[in-house]
């Protein structure tokens, strides 16, 4: 029996020993987090299909597989009459036709099944484990199949084995590839995937297009994901509440009361902009388990004393960018004078902006102002009720604090591989530091004067100050990237 | 009983969590005290003699006994409520609106069968739509609620003694999605006996009546195009079951056409239709008994059958359960100096004399696993062997395997060494069971691992346990990396 001719959609099989980390392999390629992965052997019982597709159109397809779990057996029966060279795929197919639904072997049928169907071959091994000699039957069983086939060194990162398992692997696979399915960039991702492209000649088109596709699909999340978080900022300080209270105004309790609903909103708006971006990313099942001061800074409460002190522009920072915002203001003057004033405009701008950024930050950060008609004020007397308006935000570090949680919430979830969401929470990318900080001041300012922008009238329609700050989260999310390639 | 099997839930869970209080070695003491030496052949039969032996001590009031008590109560008051109902709905359907008009058999045919059939199908269907019986929509649901307003009502009366309750009550609660499948059957097929008690009553009323009373029976309709024709042949196809396998209860076309009734004229549609009315009564019979009873009654117990099916393996259920019971199964299985292998791991260096009841045991390396020699005499005299042969075993070579086992010794004892990051697979669980088959001895699986209370040990228990053989036990092995289980050293 000469191995079938392989069908024009990529087909890979992902087979293995029980536990070696294939489900978190195709969890991590095909960016599936529904995938049940556990450290109980045995959770993948049946093959299933995962198409990796964008906007429709199938790319290519993994096939999840049970794990091997009597391999020494199955290869004993097949090696029964030793079969010839070329009567060893036959003798695989007749294994399972022989087996198939008898209740014995029954995984071991499973796996071979799309091996048999013209599927390739990722074998997969626990790089973290020491590599064994029993290992071999899995490995003879699937060169017999004469499928192509290539092995993948799961949990590979400072693995002291993975020379033995190179040794052992290489002569029976046309390549062997350390890939940790749990630390897997989408760079590897994509090298893994030119890698699979010398597997079967016909593939490497369409694998090419995928390739190509893949890479064009992350540039638009990136590019979603700055839009999300520029709509997050503009909702975030322009956001207010309105509520009403008897003639004598808001008591102690309900102002309270009033500032921690205002809070509460902002927090549900902070949440749902990070929803959006898991979703950018495919990330359905991301967990946040862990206690909240166990938590990365991104993660814990949006108004908490550690997240305040370490995320957000630092107050030198802040102080310097709202005296360059006034000097700029008051050079505006002093140029409409013609420079008559003597710069006298950009000096005490400078001053003005310098001197509301320190009485700010030690501000109340919530403002609860009456908002009343003449009407209302006239019916006062009469017993109605007064309305008061709950923010928006002033605190000068507000919009750095949002911003600086959302890059790094981003930064987790872009270079997150989707095996680990069954396994732990959101954590950190590439350290905690405030992002915001590094910017260059000229950045910094522009950020600056498009939030005074929206904050100064909170009701006016910010499309365009919107898309300028998506335009700037953007490249920070660009120079980012870069940045983290290796 | 149906509600039995919900109070040894109950008593499980509570008494499980009274466990997590006390110590290993406590519990262990105290449980062989309380077994006085039994000896069960099967997890299952070890839990049965565990649970009952506690209830025992506890003088047979606990929690599980006393809510299946009421539960009890409970429904038998609710089936003698449903067949009165029953019999008072057909009483109120056979006297018709007045004493002078004959009973209507569509009417009563409606209330009491087409109705319920209705509800049964509608049940039917949700339970087909919805899938799996523990995934019913609204008995899901209804047991949610249930279990939730019954938490809330216990965080209410959490105050003095009762708080104890309330505090039960909670932790059994949040155990209490792992039975939902045994409890929502147990339920619904309890449930079933309200209908079958509804429609015997109507069923007696109905035999009552038409044996004691003049009733006379009739059927009568404002919808023209109802043709005395048409319910013959829905009669004559709905009695077949008894008609044609008793000659009883038939309904033929004459007594439909003399059967007719009008209320405006107070009169049969043939002048004999009254005297021949009688024959109703039967089919009428038949109809509850056939369609009313049976189906509700097949369903109860096919529920029945499928709860006892299910509950058979309670050990094996929840693999949190599992490992607890795993405990409890070795505590009263027979014999271990050790219970339950939760002992601590072998200490290393120079092992201590053999004590003089040593069994001679077999040593086998599983996959490679290893240890030093120091290792494995500490570990045999913990589990009171002596090495007396050692090989390898799982190496890839099935043949060389089934030889090892064609030439088993006669050893005592034999202790599978195995690494703990190896996944107990189908193959390895074969070589235990075919270990076990060669001789009637103790396999002992010291699972090598290099942390004591590892994961992986938790996975072997489990796995292992699936055998169901009290002669295969677990046993942790602390080993450091540079003493043993080296690369492929057996």
């Amino acid at each position: 029996m000469s191995p079938p001719v392989p069908p024009s959609l990529p087909v890979f099989t992902v087979v293995g020993r029980v536990n070696r980390g294939k489900s978190s392999i195709i969890a991590t390629l095909a960016e599936e987090d529904s995938i049940a992965i556990s450290p109980l052997p045995g959770t993948t019982r049946r093959a299933t299909h995962y198409d990796v597709a964008l906007d429709g159109q199938v790319l290519f397809r993994l096939i999840d597989t049970p794990g091997f779990e009597d391999a020494a057996r199955a290869l004993a029966w097949m090696q029964r009459d030793q079969p010839s060279a070329d009567q060893r795929r036959a003798r695989v197919a007749a294994f399972r036709q022989a087996f198939a639904g008898s209740g014995e072997f029954t995984e071991e049928c499973e796996l071979l099944g799309p091996v048999l169907d013209g599927a390739a071959i990722l074998y997969v091994v626990d790089g973290g484990t020491p590599f064994r000699e029993n290992i071999m039957a899995e490995v003879e069983i699937l060169r017999w199949t004469g499928q192509p086939r290539m092995a993948l060194v799961n949990r590979s990162t400072d693995s002291a084995h993975l020379a033995a398992w190179h040794a052992a692997l290489a002569p029976a696979f046309s390549t062997v590839r350390n890939f940790d399915a749990h630390a897997a960039s989408f760079r590897e991702r994509l090298q893994l995937l030119a890698l699979f492209r010398e597997l079967v000649e016909g593939w490497r088109a369409p694998l090419g297009r995928a390739i190509e596709r893949l890479g064009a699909e992350q540039a638009r999340r990136l590019h979603e994901s700055a839009r999300a978080i520029a709509a997050l900022l503009v909702a975030g300080v322009t956001h207010t509440i309105e509520l009403s209270a008897s003639p004598d105004g808001l008591n102690a309790e309900e102002q309270r009361a009033a500032e921690q609903r205002f809070q509460d909103d902002l927090r549900q708006l902070e949440q749902r902009s990070r929803r959006q971006v898991e979703l950018f990313y495919r990330h359905h099942r991301v967990a946040s388990r862990a206690t909240p001061l166990e938590r990365p800074a991104f993660s814990r409460d949006l108004f908490s004393e550690r997240v305040w002190s370490s995320l957000g522009l630092s107050a030198g920072q802040l102080v310097a960018a709202y005296s360059v915002a006034g000097a700029t203001a008051g050079g505006a003057l002093d140029a409409v004078v013609g420079g008559a004033s003597i710069f006298i405009g950009t000096v005490l701008g400078a001053a003005l902006g310098g001197a509301t950024a320190v009485w700010q930050l030690g501000a109340r950060a919530v403002d609860i102002t009456a908002v009343e008609s003449i009407g209302e004020r006239l019916l006062r007397s009469a017993g109605a009720q007064r309305r008061f308006r709950v923010g928006p935000h002033q605190h000068p570090n507000f919009p750095f604090v949002l911003l600086d949680r959302a890059l790094l919430h981003h930064e987790a979830v872009r270079y997150r591989a989707h095996a680990l969401n069954a396994a732990s929470e959101l954590a950190l990318y590439d350290g905690g530091a405030s992002r915001t900080r590094e910017l260059p001041v000229a950045t910094r300012q522009r950020v600056s004067k498009l939030v005074l922008r929206c904050r100064r009238s909170p009701r006016a329609d910010h499309t365009e100050t919107e898309a300028a700050l998506a335009a700037i989260i953007r490249e920070l999310l660009v120079q980012r990237d870069a940045a983290l390639a290796p | 009983m149906a509600f039995a099997l919900l109070g040894k839930l109950l008593d499980i869970e509570w008494m499980l969590r009274r466990d997590e209080e006390r110590s290993s070695a406590e519990l262990s003491r105290h449980d062989r005290e309380l077994m006085g030496g039994a000896s069960p052949a099967g997890p299952e039969q070890a839990l049965e003699l565990w649970l009952e032996a506690r209830r025992r001590e506890l003088g047979g009031r606990t929690l599980g006994g006393r809510a299946s008590e009421l539960l009890s109560a409970l429904h038998a008051g609710l089936v003698g409520l449903s067949l009165l109902a029953g019999a008072g709905t057909a009483q109120a359907l056979l006297r018709g609106p007045s004493a002078r008009e004959p009973t209507n058999v569509l009417s009563f045919i409606f209330a009491t069968l087409v109705w319920p059939l209705a509800l049964l199908t509608g049940s039917l269907l949700l339970l087909a739509v919805r899938g799996r019986i523990g995934r019913s929509m609204l008995l899901e649901d209804l047991y949610l609620v249930g279990l939730g307003a019954l938490g809330r009502l216990s965080r209410r009366a959490a105050t003095g003694e009762s708080s104890v309750v309330a505090q039960q009550w909670r932790a059994l609660s949040r155990g209490g999605r792992r039975y939902r499948d045994l409890e929502v059957a147990t339920l619904l097929s309890a449930a079933q006996w309200y209908p079958i008690a509804f429609h015997l009553g109507a069923a007696l009323a109905l035999t009552g009546g038409a044996l004691f009373t003049d009733l006379a029976f009739a059927w009568s309709t404002t919808n023209d195009s109802l043709e005395p024709q048409t319910l013959s042949a829905v009669f004559r196809v709905a009695a077949a079951p008894w008609c044609n396998s008793f000659g009883v209860g038939c309904v033929g076309p004459e007594l439909v056409q003399a059967t007719r009734f009008s209320r405006f004229t107070g009169e049969y549609a043939l002048p004999h239709g009254g005297v021949v009315s009688g024959a109703w009564w039967p089919a009428l019979l038949g109809c509850l008994l056939c369609y009313g009873v049976l189906p509700r009654l097949l369903l109860s117990l096919g529920l029945s059958a499928l709860v006892r099916r299910r509950s058979a393996r309670l050990v094996e259920r929840v693999l949190e359960l599992r490992a607890r019971l795993q405990g409890v199964m070795v505590r009263v299985s027979p014999a271990g100096p050790d219970p339950g292998g939760m002992g601590p791991p072998a200490p290393l260096g120079p092992a201590p004399a053999p004590s003089p009841h040593t069994l001679p045991c077999w040593v086998i390396g599983w996959r490679g696993a290893a240890l030093e020699d120091a290792e494995l005499r500490a570990v045999c005299t913990r589990l009171q062997l002596v090495s007396a042969r050692r090989d390898a075993a799982g190496n890839g070579d099935f043949e060389r395997d089934e030889a090892l086992l064609r030439g088993a010794s006669e050893h005592a004892a034999v202790l599978l060494l195995v690494e703990g990051w190896e996944a107990p697979d189908k193959a390895t669980r074969r070589f235990v069971q075919a270990l076990r088959r060669a001789g009637d001895r103790p396999v002992f699986v010291g699972v090598v691992s290099k942390s004591e209370g590892s994961a992986e040990l938790a996975i072997w228990r489990d796995r292992l346990s699936l055998l169901g053989d009290p002669g295969v036990r677990v046993e942790a092995i602390v080993s450091h990396p540079h003493h043993g289980s080296q690369e492929a050293r057996a």
